[in-house]
This record gives structure tokens, sequence and C-alpha cells, in this order.
């Protein structure tokens, strides 16, 4: 589902204008980020438009679109004060009047896609990982079946393993369910590996918008904005500085090494 | 100042692990989630029981009185779920002051000191339990450092952190160490490394102690590191992998000095 701002003021947004392509990982980053979200997720008074796909975000559509969008936290939070994960799953359900022909298969289902094995059903959320209840807490919020999943840096504190996981489960959303999955982040070197699309913000204006490759290296608004690049992207924009060499832009170390041999040698 | 020893320590995820920190030292453990960090942390501030496995200099820490110990060690583990006692960061640094037994005098100097250092002007009135991670954070290392300590044991502090706050806590940390305090951190992201030049890395993987020594020796294991779930900071996998290649003989963290040794 594509999401489009148009001229939108509000929260400390400023004439805030940006698509964000439908199927897409789109990075959201600076100041100002947090409010689109916010505005994404709430009903919130706000001038300008806001699209999610064909529908312009209305209050009377409120229940038509709630469940259109989850917004994922950083950190997951006990809403209903249940320590047992599967008594959880049954109350969210319940408290969110999820429509299920078998409750137990939904809940094994909602496990299944985030590849968790369903014995963690029995535990409690303290006996957790970090990543396992990451994943745990994107199992519950799949049960509303959402078109647009924002995630809250979502990969704080995971080593390198665990991103990957994660990682895959949001390539498949993506690629195989057409959701639109944003990462809200001020980490670039996440945004840069994750995402094919992003928007960056500077003190509420959207500074740039675009595919990551390009945002990142073909952007002079960047330096001017003062944002973080990620290290890669710095040591090929020096190599240029410096020595006047073109070194192709790439996100992985391995590919911009093999550039570094062919030219050097 | 103290140094800290842990011998032959057989518990559970541990097997035989022995490790030193020197006095004055600043060492850094790096280690994937469920390798041990925390439970290492609790073993050597002695809050998980050990017998003849720690020592405080010379003296085993179970040997130590709980006051004494509580004066030379500090530890600080789950930041997010710390539950402040008083309504601001003020009274919350002042008590502590009291609980001391400072002077006035003394008490005003030390905060005035304490906030300077850890930059606490624009949040000294304010609720500490509203605060976001980053800022609660700086206000339970002020109180760490109130006490004056002489070991202090970090658990996993910078994870929730972004670059340019991790940063400014590890700076303000090497002031600490450069004062006597031995300091020894945990962390999942190795990136903290660079900004610990001079520091001794561990690395540990479900208890055991994989490799030690400075980041670049530790960054030849690159691949071993990989595997294990970790990823070196950046010029330190650049010049790992460009010395594969021939193009590099040692490893260099300083990007300009690089690109000069590659384009000569």
């Amino acid at each position: 589902m594509e999401i489009k701002f148009s001229r939108v003021f509000g929260l400390g947004l400023t004439n805030a204008s940006f698509t964000i392509p439908s199927g897409t990982i789109c990075g959201l980053s600076g100041e100002g980020s947090r409010a689109a979200c916010d505005i994404i997720t709430s009903f919130l008074p706000q001038k300008g438009s806001v699209f999610l796909g064909d529908t312009k975000k209305l209050v009377k559509d409120k229940k038509k679109l709630e469940k259109q969008v989850v917004f994922i936290k950083k950190r997951f939070e006990n809403e209903f004060g249940i320590d047992q994960i599967y008594s959880y799953f049954c109350y969210y359900i319940k408290y969110y009047q999820i429509k299920v022909n078998h409750i137990h298969e939904k809940i094994r289902g909602a496990m299944k896609i985030v590849g968790l094995d369903e014995k963690l059903l029995d535990k409690s959320f303290s006996s957790l990982s970090c990543s396992e209840l990451k994943l745990v807490q994107l199992a519950l919020h799949f049960l509303l079946n959402p078109n647009i999943i924002i995630l809250e840096e979502p990969f704080l504190s995971f080593d390198e393993k665990e991103k990957k996981k994660v990682l895959l489960l949001l390539e498949r959303l993506t690629d195989k369910l057409n959701k639109t999955v944003i990462i809200l982040s001020d980490d670039s070197e996440v945004l840069l590996q994750t995402t094919s699309y992003l928007v960056l913000f500077s003190n509420g204006h959207v500074v740039v918008e675009g595919n990551t490759l390009d945002v990142y290296f073909n952007n002079e608004k960047l330096e001017e904005s003062k944002i973080e690049l990620p290290e890669i992207v710095s040591f090929i924009k020096l190599v240029k500085e410096r020595k006047n060499v073109k070194l192709m832009p790439r996100k992985d170390i391995k590919d911009m090494i093999k550039d570094i041999y062919r030219i050097t040698t | 100042m103290s140094s800290l020893t842990v011998d032959e320590l057989d518990m559970k995820p541990f097997k035989g692990l022995n490790m030193f920190f020197p006095s004055y030292s600043f060492s850094l453990i790096v280690a994937p989630s469920n390798s041990g960090k925390t439970i290492l942390m609790k073993i050597l501030s002695g809050l998980i029981f050990t017998e003849s496995k720690v020592r405080v200099n010379r003296t085993y820490i179970e040997n130590i009185k709980s006051e004494e110990l509580n004066k030379k060690v500090q530890v600080l583990l789950d930041i997010s779920s710390f539950i402040f006692q008083k309504e601001t960061v003020s009274l919350e640094l002042s008590s502590l002051l009291d609980e001391l037994g400072y002077d006035k005098t003394r008490q005003n100097k030390l905060m005035k000191e304490i906030i300077s250092t850890f930059s606490l002007q624009d949040i000294i009135k304010k609720d500490p339990n509203q605060l976001n991670y980053y800022l609660k954070l700086k206000v339970l290392l002020a109180r760490i450092f109130l006490i004056n300590p002489e070991i202090v044991l970090l658990d996993d502090i910078t994870k929730d952190l972004l670059k340019e706050e991790r940063k400014e806590i590890i700076k303000i940390l090497k002031q600490y160490n450069n004062t006597g305090t031995t300091i020894i951190m945990s962390s999942s992201n190795f990136e903290d490394a660079i900004f610990l030049p001079n520091s001794r890395i561990y690395v540990l993987y479900h208890g055991d102690l994989l490799l030690s020594g400075s980041l670049q020796d530790i960054a030849k294991e690159d691949s071993l590191i990989s595997k294990v779930g970790l990823k070196l900071p950046f010029m330190a996998d650049l010049s790992v992998k460009l010395m594969y290649y021939g193009l590099l003989d040692h490893i260099e963290l300083d990007k300009e000095k690089l690109v000069d040794i590659l384009w000569k």
C-alpha cells in the first residue's frame, strides 16, 4: 500500500511531501520522521493530505484504516500484564476483536510466519532473548494483517545473526505479501543495509527521498543538512575527494574491495 | 586502584574461564546475545556468589564486606527497568551525596562537577523516570561516579544508543579511567571498540573466551568473529579484507591514512 503525504503541516512537520512506494522497505530518518509516523498511525489533526493507498486519511474512515497500519515500538510493552505468551495472544485477539475461525491455528500461523517454534508459546516473555521477543512482537501485530508495518529501531541490541533473521522476514513481507514496511531509525548503517527507499528529514522538512543508494551517494543536500552518512559511503566519497578516484556506489564492503583491487592493480 | 581477576570459573555457561583486568585498565568484553555477558558482570560484582573464583586485587570477593564492596565495585545492569526514587535528577544526586556523608560545601562542588561532566544542566529539574534511555544512562553513571568506586562494571549499556551518543558516553568513561578507575564494559556491538583504541578486548561466545587482545590483533580473526554473529568495525573489517587481497599489510583504522596508502 502506497503512502503519500502532500503538503503536510503539523506535529513539527513543515510542508512535508513524499511518497513511500508500495511493497518496499522504506527508511524514515531525521527530525520529523517520528512525526510522520505518528501522522500515519493516528488521526491527529494536521494540514495537508495523507493518502493510504487510494484512500485519503480522514477521521470518518478511522475504523476502516486503523487496522491497516501497525506501529511496532522499539521495546515490547506488555499491554495486558499477562506473562505467558499463549495467553497473551488469546487476549490480544479478543481485545482487538480479530476474527478467527480457530484461535490456536491462527496463533500457530503467526508464529510460523516469523519463524518461531510454537513451543515458545508455553513460555513467559521474560524468558525470551531480545530477538525472540522482537519476533513475538511482530507475530502479535501480524494477527491484525496490516498493509503497513512501521518498526521503530527494530535492530537495536541485535547481533548480526539476529538482524539477518528479522531482515529476511521483513523482505518476505514486502516481496511475497506486498506489505509496506517502514523502518524508523537514525542509524545510517542500518538504513543503508536494510532499506530500498529512504525519506530523510531535517527540522521537520523533507530533505531528500528516493532509492537508498541514490540518496546516500548522489545527494549534496545531505552534507548541507549534516546528515550522518554510512561508513562505506563516507569512505567512497573520501576516495573521490582525496584521490579523484570514483568507486562504484556499494552497500557491501566485499564488493567495494573488489572495485579497489581492480583499480589499484 | 584495583584489579579484578577471574580464576578457573566453572559455572554455567563458563568452563574454566580465566580473565585478568589490571588496575587502571579499560576493558571491553564483546559478545553476541546469550553469551553470558550479564551473568559474568553479576559474578564479577559479587551479585552471583562464587567461591575462590573472583579476586579484587588479592582478596576473594566473597571475603569483602558488602559495604566495602559497594564502595569499591559498582555495577550497572539493566537500565530500562531501573526506577529512580526521587522526583528530580537534582534530588537523586544530592540525596546520594547526603548518604555518602559529604558536607554541603563538598556536595556543591561535586554536584557542579558531575553536572558539567555529564552535561546534565538541561535535565537537572526533570523527573529521571521520564527521561529517555540515553539521559537515564547519564544520570545512572553520574550516580556511580559520585560514589567514586575503584572498579566499574557496565553491562551492555550502549546497546540502545546511537553512534554519537555511544561516542560521548565512552569519552566520559575514558576521563574517569584516566583518573584511575578500572572500567570493564560488555557490549554486543564491536563498533564500541573504535572509541577504545588502546583497550584490551575480550570476545566471549556461549561462555567461552574466544579471543583477547587489541582490536588490531582480534581483527585478524574476522571469519571467527563473523561466525559467532559479530561484526568488526568498518575500518577494521576493511583493513583485514584488504590484507587478504595483498593491498595492505597492517590494520589501519584511520580513513585518510588508508586512502593514502592505497593510492600512493
